[in-house]
C-alpha cells in the first residue's frame, strides 16, 4: 500500500514539474519568440493561453462524462471523484476562457460580449458545470444524488459538439482559426507558441484532474472512517 | 511692442455643436497592451485562488482523517484487548 501510494505520488510530482516547464516554455516562445500579429498587434497573444485553455474545458467535461458514465455502470468512488473532478475543470478552465475571450474582442470586435452562437453556447455549457458542482455542494453525497449529478454530467457532454461545431453551422462573429485545412497561423514561431500551448494545456488539466480527485477519494475515505468511528461509539468529531 | 488682438466675444449659436455617437463598435478605444495584461493576469488569478482553495480543503480534510484514524485504531485495540479479558 505504502508502495502504490509512493509510485503515485512520484507520478504526481513528475506531473506539476512536466506542466510547470512546459508552461514555462510555452510564455517564453509567446513573449519572446512569436511575432506580433499585423493586424490586431500584441492583444493577438491571448489567443496561446485563451484556445489551450477551451481545449482544457473539453478536456474537463470529457472526464465528467467518463466519470458519470462509468458511475453509472460500477457504482465506484474512483469514477466518482473523475467526474467531479472533470466538472470542477470545466468550470475554472470555462471561466479563463469567458474572461480571456471578451478582453480579446474588445480590440478585434470593439465590444467585449455579443450573443454569438459560440460565445453563446460556451456559456451555457460552463453554466451546466457550475449546476452540477453547485448540485453536488449542496444536494448531500447520498447514492440517488450521485445518480443525478451522473446524469446531469452525462446531458452536459451533449453540449460539446454544439459548442464546437456552431461556428461552422451557424456563423457569428467567432473566428475559426484552427481547422481542418491547417490554420491560420502563418509564422513558425506562432505555431510553435500554439503547438507549446496546447500540449502544455493538456499536461497541467490531466495533473489538475489528478489533483482533485485525490481530494475526493481522501473526502470518500473520511466519510468511511466516520462511519466506523460511529460504529465503535466514538465521538465523529474525534481530532485526535 | 505690436498690440494683441483680443478675440471677439461669438453669440453661443456659433459655438453650437454635435455630439454623435459612434457607430460599429468602440474601436480602438481599449489599448492591446493593457488588455493583454488584464487577460494574462486573469489566468493566473483565477488558477492561484482554485489551487489554494483545493490546497486548503486538502490540508484540513489530512488532518482531520489521520485524527480520526488513529482514533479509531486506538478504539479498535482497546475493544480487542476488553474482548481477549
Amino acid at each position: 500500500m505504502a508502495r502504490v501510494t509512493k509510485r503515485s505520488d512520484a507520478v504526481f510530482y513528475g506531473l506539476v514539474g512536466l506542466s510547470a516547464a512546459l508552461i514555462l516554455a510555452t510564455i517564453h516562445v509567446v513573449f519572446l519568440m512569436a511575432p506580433i500579429e499585423s493586424r490586431m498587434g500584441i492583444v493577438q497573444k491571448i489567443f496561446y493561453f485563451h484556445v489551450p485553455s477551451a481545449y482544457a474545458m473539453y478536456i474537463g467535461a470529457t472526464a465528467c462524462f467518463a466519470g458519470s458514465v462509468g458511475y453509472l455502470v460500477t457504482r465506484k468512488d474512483s469514477w466518482d471523484a473523475l467526474a467531479r473532478a472533470g466538472a470542477e475543470l470545466s468550470i475554472v478552465m470555462g471561466l479563463i476562457v469567458l474572461v480571456t475571450g471578451p478582453l480579446w474582442a474588445a480590440k478585434a470586435w470593439g465590444y467585449f460580449w455579443t450573443w454569438d452562437p459560440r460565445l453563446t453556447t460556451a456559456m451555457l455549457s460552463w453554466m451546466i458545470y457550475v449546476a452540477y458542482t453547485v448540485l453536488r455542494a449542496f444536494a448531500g453525497d447520498g447514492p440517488g444524488e450521485r445518480k443525478f449529478a451522473a446524469a446531469l454530467g452525462i446531458l452536459g457532454a451533449a453540449n460539446l459538439p454544439i459548442i464546437h461545431f456552431s461556428v461552422q453551422k451557424w456563423g457569428g462573429q467567432h473566428p475559426t482559426v484552427v481547422t481542418g485545412k491547417g490554420g491560420g497561423l502563418q509564422d513558425p514561431n506562432m505555431q510553435l507558441a500554439f503547438a507549446l500551448g496546447m500540449t502544455a494545456f493538456t499536461v497541467f488539466a490531466i495533473t489538475l484532474i489528478y489533483l482533485r480527485m485525490r481530494f475526493e477519494l481522501t473526502h470518500s475515505r473520511l466519510a468511511r472512517a466516520e462511519e466506523d468511528a460511529i460504529d465503535l461509539g466514538l465521538d465523529d468529531r474525534t481530532e485526535t | 511692442m505690436t498690440e494683441q488682438t483680443q478675440p471677439q466675444p461669438s453669440s453661443p449659436d456659433s459655438r453650437a455643436t454635435d455630439f454623435k455617437a459612434v457607430e460599429g463598435g468602440a474601436g480602438e478605444q481599449y489599448s492591446g497592451s493593457t488588455l493583454l495584461v488584464e487577460a494574462y493576469s486573469a489566468i493566473w488569478l483565477i488558477l492561484f485562488f482554485w489551487l489554494v482553495s483545493l490546497w486548503r480543503k486538502q490540508s484540513a480534510l489530512s488532518v482531520r482523517l489521520s485524527g480520526l484514524e488513529s482514533a479509531i485504531d486506538r478504539a479498535a485495540a482497546a475493544k480487542d484487548k476488553k474482548e481477549s479479558k
